[in-house]
This record gives structure tokens, sequence and C-alpha cells, in this order.
């Protein structure tokens, strides 16, 4: 079995409520795809998300390490639906603080999933708490957000000397196929 | 440096969300500091045809995979279940790499069937159910951890008490609906005990912090006992949980270093019932002493569950004994005999599980024969003639008679699905313990011994050994018009069937007068239990009815048989309006017979719709029981054919004949002594039709194999076969005069004579 050594590493981290639960997993299951793809480079892409590091595994936050983590981000991506809960605004609040102070997240992205009832926030109101530095746009799917988030990742895998190429069909990273584009 | 551990998913779209949640939990478990990085290759025929894998691609990272996991819910999907078999095929080539592993949603709707699907040799060691995502991933860590030296993981609860796997000290996944700690009620129980201790405890405190001065030092001191409780059941629950992963774990170890046996499936199976000392035991037989005290004391606990849960299932199975006699009256309920079987199924079900006696399989078992479910049947008569004949050994006064009845019951079915010796075997066993038991002179053995003398009658008559059919059909009926005396219906029951039997034999032996008398008998007899009881005996008078038309058809009384077959068809499709499977079948028979009738008084049309719809029914039929329909249907081709060639319908006719000629064969082969003289009968009217329409040569050849048969078939029963033999003989000494083949007309006249001289 080939061993490898891992050294860059492209840390993003997902804030958004519980009801967007099975989309993060689909994210988390996404990167792993990629991750997969990257086996035997020294790139991976690093999903930072509560789950992962929170030492009670029940809701109970610790905010220093919150802190932390999202400034440990090269990106922080929020997204939102119908709810925009306490945590997440949290989040959101401490990337916008981070990014002021050290340029910690690097960038910041925020997507509002395409939902017809009413929203129980103010969509306008959290634009403008999100402030200029924070990219805003929408997603109507799951593949739209993976093709988005790999939109995202590109520069950055890139810049590690991956190859991302965009085909007709496919996005394609070293060659593979790893994302069909819809439409 | 990490070590690539390369994992191999194949899915079905079943568990599509499993998949991605399980994808979700390797990424995670590959930001943690572990010794190995875990990457994953997902198959599954949508996603793989969407991002156009090729088969290279596919085969790549088959070959290439440690783990080999197929994560199913249903088990319909041959892309998944290929890759299975390639897998396979990899573990068997490169020793025992892939480890292989499949994971069943037992939540999923598909499941029993899957596991039931994997229940073979072959594959049940690789196969383990999860009900909730976290348990898949926490067997996933098992199975690493065994295997992967650089992989380790601890268990631990957090806050709230919920059990987690930690790796590198942070939680990946929970534990809180793992099988073997789901299926542990003892860790249950504690866990409920907990919770109410610790609500108690709230509930106290408040009180204490209530009240007023805040002088309640003896809430204060319950509280103080009640921290020490919960601390210790705690630590209880905390112990079994270590226990039952560490006891899965060595499990999983041995199986990976001394491959699986039957022993490691005992253990599992331990595991996840939750009896964690027997498991322990089983792992380790020849381990340590020490835990016999915890072992018996865990078989006392079983002991004493079990008796209680016999007790609920007892009061179960009386529920659904009433249940089923409810059902049994409801007549306007079309779904009753489904939920009867239902009820028997469960029956049997607890009955076995709890080892209480099985009572219910003989009903099951005729219950299922009078819903021509008869290959069900005959194991459920089997299986209840093992049981009594063990049982009787040691209580032959009980048992015998029941030893008996599973033995007349197994051939009744046996009978009914051509298997004439192994029926004709045992009759006669059950008519010598019923003899022996009539000796007491009892009425209920009497009936019994008349209903085997019965039965073992009708087997003769189909064989032709009237002689022997006549002297246990006397001897049945002179029981039963002793029995009959009493006017009780079961008695009466019995010897209108006698009665109705008798008169089948002796009208197959050309009796018509006496046959006449007997079914007459019968149906009086019939008309009468009808009136008082139609659910139950409508069905037989019908079939008398049948029978008696068939004899007045027979002796030219066509008004008279007509007018009974109408009647039996009103009653049969009555009947089969609310069960199909047991009355279906009639309904064919009696269009059938009609269609014959009208045929013979060259009432073409309506014999021809009649043989139409009968013929429906019994292909049909033939699809779900083959072995009993399928000469049904051939019998009813070969007559439809006749009257369309008699109706100038030769193409068509031609094709009936052939259809019936291919079945007909198909059954000669394992059962020639029943179907040669059919086979024989549609080469005879095939050559007619040819002959009749100018293709001579196909028709020679048809009469000379006809004839072959009959000769065979009039040497060994000349009586029956002399007249058919002599109109082949003629059909192909005309055939071959119209071809002026002179000397072979000689010969055959001269074989004709021969035959009829040794007479």
């Amino acid at each position: 079995m080939k061993e490898i050594q891992t050294e860059s590493e492209i840390k993003v981290f997902l804030a958004s409520s519980s009801e967007l639960d099975l989309e993060r997993a689909h994210v988390g299951d996404f990167f792993n795809d990629i991750n997969s793809v990257l086996a035997e480079t020294t790139v991976r892409v690093r999903l930072l998300k509560w789950e992962n590091f929170d030492p009670a595994f029940t809701g109970e936050r610790k905010q220093s390490e919150y802190d932390e983590q999202v400034k440990k981000a090269d990106v922080f991506i929020a997204l939102f639906r119908s709810l925009a809960g306490k945590y997440t605004l949290e989040e959101v609040d401490i990337a916008i603080a981070g990014h002021a102070q050290n340029h910690r997240p690097e960038e910041m992205y925020c997507f509002f999933q395409d939902y017809q009832e009413n929203r129980e926030f103010n969509l306008e109101e959290l634009t403008v708490k999100l402030g200029a530095d924070f990219v805003t746009g929408s997603f109507a799917s799951l593949g739209d957000l993976k093709l988005k988030l790999l939109k995202i990742l590109s520069p950055r895998l890139c810049a590690c000397g991956v190859s991302v190429t965009e085909t007709d069909k496919f996005i394609q990273i070293d060659s593979v196929n790893i994302l069909r584009k819809q439409g | 440096m990490k070590k690539r551990v390369r994992i191999f998913a194949a899915f079905d779209k079943d568990v599509e969300e499993d998949v991605v949640r399980f994808g979700d939990f390797l990424c995670g478990l590959n930001a943690q500091h572990t010794g190995v990085e875990l990457s994953v290759f997902k198959s599954e025929k949508e996603l793989c045809e969407s991002l156009e894998q090729t088969t290279e691609q596919i085969d790549g990272e088959l070959d290439a995979c440690e783990y080999f996991l197929l994560i199913l819910g249903n088990k319909n999907d041959e892309f998944a279940l290929d890759k299975l078999n390639r897998a396979l095929e990899h573990y068997a080539r490169n020793h025992g790499n892939p480890d292989i592993h499949i994971f069943v949603n037992a939540a999923n709707k598909g499941a029993d069937e899957v596991i039931s699907y994997f229940s073979s040799e072959e594959y049940e060691h690789y196969v383990e159910q999860f009900k909730h995502n976290d348990t898949l991933k926490a067997k996933f860590l098992i199975w690493l951890s065994a295997k992967q030296k650089d992989f380790s993981y601890e268990t631990d609860t957090d806050i709230h008490g919920t059990p987690v796997i930690k790796v590198s000290g942070r939680p990946v996944t929970s534990l809180v609906d793992f099988d073997a700690l789901l299926n542990n009620e003892d860790y249950q129980d504690q866990k409920k005990k907990l919770l109410k201790k610790r609500s108690q405890r709230e509930k106290y405190r408040k009180e204490a912090l209530d009240a007023e001065g805040g002088e309640r030092d003896d809430l204060w001191d319950e509280i103080s006992a009640l921290a020490k409780e919960i601390d210790v059941l705690q630590n209880e629950i905390a112990a079994r949980e270590r226990d039952t992963l560490a006891l899965y774990q060595n499990y999983a170890k041995m199986t990976l270093e001394s491959g699986y046996s039957a022993r490691h499936k005992r253990a599992l199976e331990c595991i996840e019932r939750g009896e964690l000392d027997r498991a322990r035991r089983v792992l380790d037989p020849e381990g340590s002493l020490s835990n016999l005290a915890a072992i018996e004391n865990e078989n006392k606990m079983l002991a004493a569950r079990m008796e209680t849960n016999k007790k609920i299932a007892e009061q179960e199975v009386n529920i659904l004994f009433a249940e089923i006699n409810r059902l049994k009256l409801d007549t306007g309920n079309k779904n009753r005999f489904d939920e009867i079987e239902k009820c028997y199924a469960n029956i049997e079900y607890f009955q076995e599980k709890l080892g209480l006696e099985m009572t219910v399989l003989f009903d099951y078992a005729k219950f299922l024969a009078d819903q021509n479910k008869h290959n069900a049947s005959i194991g459920k008569f089997a299986q209840e003639l093992a049981r009594c004949r063990k049982l009787a050994e040691t209580n032959p006064d009980e048992y015998l008679p029941n030893v008996a009845r599973a033995l007349n019951g197994l051939a009744n079915v046996q009978k009914a699905t051509n298997h004439y010796t192994e029926a004709e075997t045992n009759y006669i066993e059950a008519l010598a313990i019923r003899r022996k038991l009539a000796e007491s002179n009892l009425d209920e053995h009497l009936s019994d011994t008349a209903k085997t003398l019965n039965n073992l009658a009708f087997l003769q008559t189909k064989a032709n050994r009237y002689k022997e059919a006549e002297t246990n059909y006397s001897e049945s009926l002179e029981i039963n018009r002793k029995l009959a005396k009493s006017n009780h219906d079961e008695y009466l029951s019995g010897l209108a069937a006698t009665l109705h039997n008798f008169g089948i034999a002796l009208y197959n032996n050309c009796q018509y007068k006496e046959a006449d008398a007997n079914y007459t008998e019968a149906l009086v007899i019939r008309r009468k239990l009808v009136e008082t009881n139609p659910c139950v005996y409508l069905s037989g008078l019908a079939d008398v009815l049948i029978c008696l038309a068939l004899l007045q058809a027979n002796t030219s009384r066509y008004k008279e048989a007509e007018t009974n077959y109408m009647e039996a068809l009103e009653i049969k499709r009555k009947l089969a309006e609310t069960n199909q499977s047991a009355y279906l079948s009639g309904v064919a028979d009696v269009l059938h017979n009609l269609a014959l009738l009208q045929d013979n008084i060259k009432r073409y049309t309506e014999a021809e719709a009649n043989y139409i719809e009968a013929l429906s029914i019994y292909r049909k039929l033939a699809g779900i029981n083959p072995d009993v329909y399928l000469s049904y249907v051939a019998q009813t081709l070969n007559n439809l054919a006749i009257i369309l060639k008699n109706t100038n319908r030769y193409i068509k006719a031609e094709t009936n004949y052939n259809e019936s000629l291919e079945i007909r064969r198909k059954l000669a082969e394992t059962n020639p002594n029943v179907y040669e003289p059919d086979v024989a009968q549609t080469l005879n009217n095939l050559a007619n039709l040819q002959a009749g329409t100018n293709r001579y040569t196909e028709a020679e050849a048809n009469y000379t194999e006809a004839i072959k048969i009959f000769t065979d078939l009039f040497s060994k029963n000349s009586e029956k076969y002399q007249d058919t033999l002599t109109k082949v003989f003629k059909n192909l000494i005309e055939l071959k005069e119209k071809l002026s083949k002179t000397e072979e007309v000689e010969d055959l006249k001269n074989r004709l004579k021969e035959l009829k001289s040794g007479l």
C-alpha cells in the first residue's frame, strides 16, 4: 500500500441551520469524492463543520473553538433555506470579524436555497448584515450547489497544481469526471 | 503520513441517503488525526452512467480496493449485485482480499427480501443489518479497527449520556441506535431506570430549592442518595456499552483471523440479542470460568423472560384462532382467506419461536390444501407428520390418531397433485392405524377409518383397480350407513362422500345404473345438508351434480345433464367470487364438461365459448400450479381443436392440437402411465385433420406413432384400449387405401386381426 503525505489543505467552513442537515452531508460526501480523486496527490479539501469538531456532539458549543475553526478556514460558506438560526448567524459574525481583522477566512460566500414559501428571516436585512465582503447567491439544487462549490475551489486547487477542467458535460479534476453539469 | 485505505461502495438507489451520510462521515474521519486515510469509490448504476464511468475505471477501483461494501435496501439492483460477484471473484483469487461486507438497511421495505436473498451459506457471513445510519458507521469502524493496526477508537458518552464512538478524542458517531444495544433488554431497562432517577432527582432539587426557608434536608439527602445511584447506573451502562463493542470487535477480529464459522455466527446472534455472557462463552469456550455465575444468572433471567413471553404468546395464539373462526363465517369479506392465512402463519411463528406445541400445523396444512396451495400444504403436512410421529413414540395413545390424520391429509394432497404412489403408501399406513384404533368401536375412529377407505378406493379407481376400489367403498359405505343413523351432519356428509366416490368408480366401470343410484342418493343428502349449512356443503352439492350430469350426458340424457351442469356452474361461480383459489378450477371443470356436452349435440358456438373460458382459467391456474393444471390445458386445447376442425377452421385447430401434443409429450416424459394415452389420442386427432387436408405423409407418421402407443397400452389393458386401437388402425388403413399402398394395407389388416385373435 502506497503511503502519502498530506501537505496542502484547502479548508472550507460550512455554516447552516439544521434544516439543511442532508445538504451538509452531501457537501461532506462530495468533498470526500474530490479527495478520493486527489488521493495520489498531497492536496486535500477539508470540510470544517460543527459535527466534525464539537467535543460535546450535541449542540453545546464552545465559542473559543468556533472562533478558532472559522478563523482557520480559507473559505467560509453559509447556507440558508427558510431559517437563519442563532448559531449560524454567530458563525457569520465570527467570519466577518475574522475577515476584517486578519483576512481569515479569505473568502466568504452565502447561498440561499430557492424557496417558494415565506422565509422566517428577512433576506434583505441579512444581505445587508453580510456586507460587501460576502459574495451572495442562490442555489436551486444539490447539483447546482456542488457546481458553485467547485467553482469556488477551482482557483485554489489549480494553485496547488491540481488540474480542474470544464468540458461540455463535466467538471473534471485531474481528468476524472467529478460532476456532471446540469442542462 | 497516513496509510491510504481504499473502499469500493456499491449500493442501490434505496439507500442513497445512507451512502451520502457515510461519505460525509468518512470526510469527517479523514480530518481527524488517525493513521489512515479512507478514500471511497461509489458505484451505483445511475451515478456511474451520469459520470460516464468506464468499465475499466470501475474494475480498476474494484481491483485496488481493500474493503468492498455492498449497501442495499432492495435485492433487485443487478448492477450492484454484479459488483458483488466481481468482488467475490477477487476474494477467491487474492486470498481474502478485499474484505467483503454486505450492509442491509433493515428499516427499508425490501430488507426482508434482501436478507433472505443472502441467506445461503455462500453469503450469510458477509451480511449485517443496520436500522440507523449510525449503526452502519459504527459497524464499519469496528471492522476497520479490527484489521488496521493504525486505527483505533474508544467509546464514551456525551453530556446527555448518549453512547458515542470517539476517534482521536472526537465523537464521530452515536451508538444510540446500535442494534446490539437496542436489542439488549437489560441495557434498555437500565437506561429507563437512569432516566427515571434523573427526573426524580430534578424534581426533588426543584422542590428543595423552592421550599420556603430552604430547610429541606430530607430532600437533599434523597438527592444525594439518587446521585450515587445514578453514578452506579451510569457506570454499569457504560460498562455494558464497552463490553458490547469489545465483543463485537473480538468477533470481527476472530472472523478476520480464522475465517467465518458457525461459532462466529452464533456469537454474532448472541451479541445482537444482547446476550453478552453467552456471546463471550461462544467466542472463548475454553476461557476463564469466572463468568459461569454470570452466565447462570443470565440463563435464569432468559428463562424467566421466556416464560412471560410464552404466556403472552399463548394468549395471542388463542386470539388468532378465534379470529380465524370469525373470518371463516365472514362470508362478505373477500379478503378473508388471505387474512386467515396470515393468522395461521402468525400462530405458527409464535408456536415455533417460543417452543409451544405446534398445534396449528394440521389446520394450516388443510387450509392451504383447500386453497389449492398444494406444495405449501405438502410441506406443512410433512412437518405435522414428523412432529406427531416423534410424539407418538412416547405417547402413542394421544398421538397415533394424529399420525394417521396427518398421513391421510398428506395423501389427499399427493393424490390431488397426481403423486399416486406416495399417496397410496400414506393411505395404507393411515388405514392400518385407524383400523387398529377403530377396534375400540368409537364413532370417531370408525368415521376416520371410513374416510381413509374412501380415499384409498378413490385412488384405486383412478388407477382402474375397480375390484379393490369396490371392496374398500363397500366397507366404507357399511360403516357410514351405520354412523349416519345418528343423523349427525358430519356422518351424513361422510355417507354422501362415499356414495359420490363409489358412484364415480361404478361409472368408470360402466355400471351406469348403479352409479346413478349412488349419485342420486348422495345428491339428496347434500341438498339436505346445504339447507342447514350452505357455506360448508354447497361445493359438495355442485360436485355431485357434475358427476350426475356427466353420467346423464354419456347415457344420452342431454337435457337433464345440461340442467345439472348449469346448476353446478352457478354454484361454482358464486363460490369463486369469494374464494378464487379454491373454486376457480371448479368453474373451469364445469365449463369444460358443459362444452363437451354441447359439442356432442352439435351446439358448437356455445361449446366453443365455454371451452375458451375454461381454457383461459386453466392457463391462469397452470401458471401457478403447472403440475396439476397443464394436463387440463392440453385436454381443453384438444377438445377445442375438434370443434374448430368440425367447423372447418383447420389452421386454428392444428395450432391447438400441436400445443396440446407438446404439453402432453412433456407430461408423458415424467408420468407415461397417465399421459401416454393422451399423447396417442391427440396424435390420432391431428392425423385425422392432416388426412382431411391432404397432408398424407404427416398424417401417416402420426397415425403410426399413435398405433405404436395404443398397441403397447392394449398389451397391458386390452379391454380398455381395444376400441380405440381398432379405430386408429382403421384410420390408417383408410389412408393407405387412398394412397393405393395395397401391401401395407394388407399388412395392417393382418396385424389388427392378430391383435384381436390374441384376446
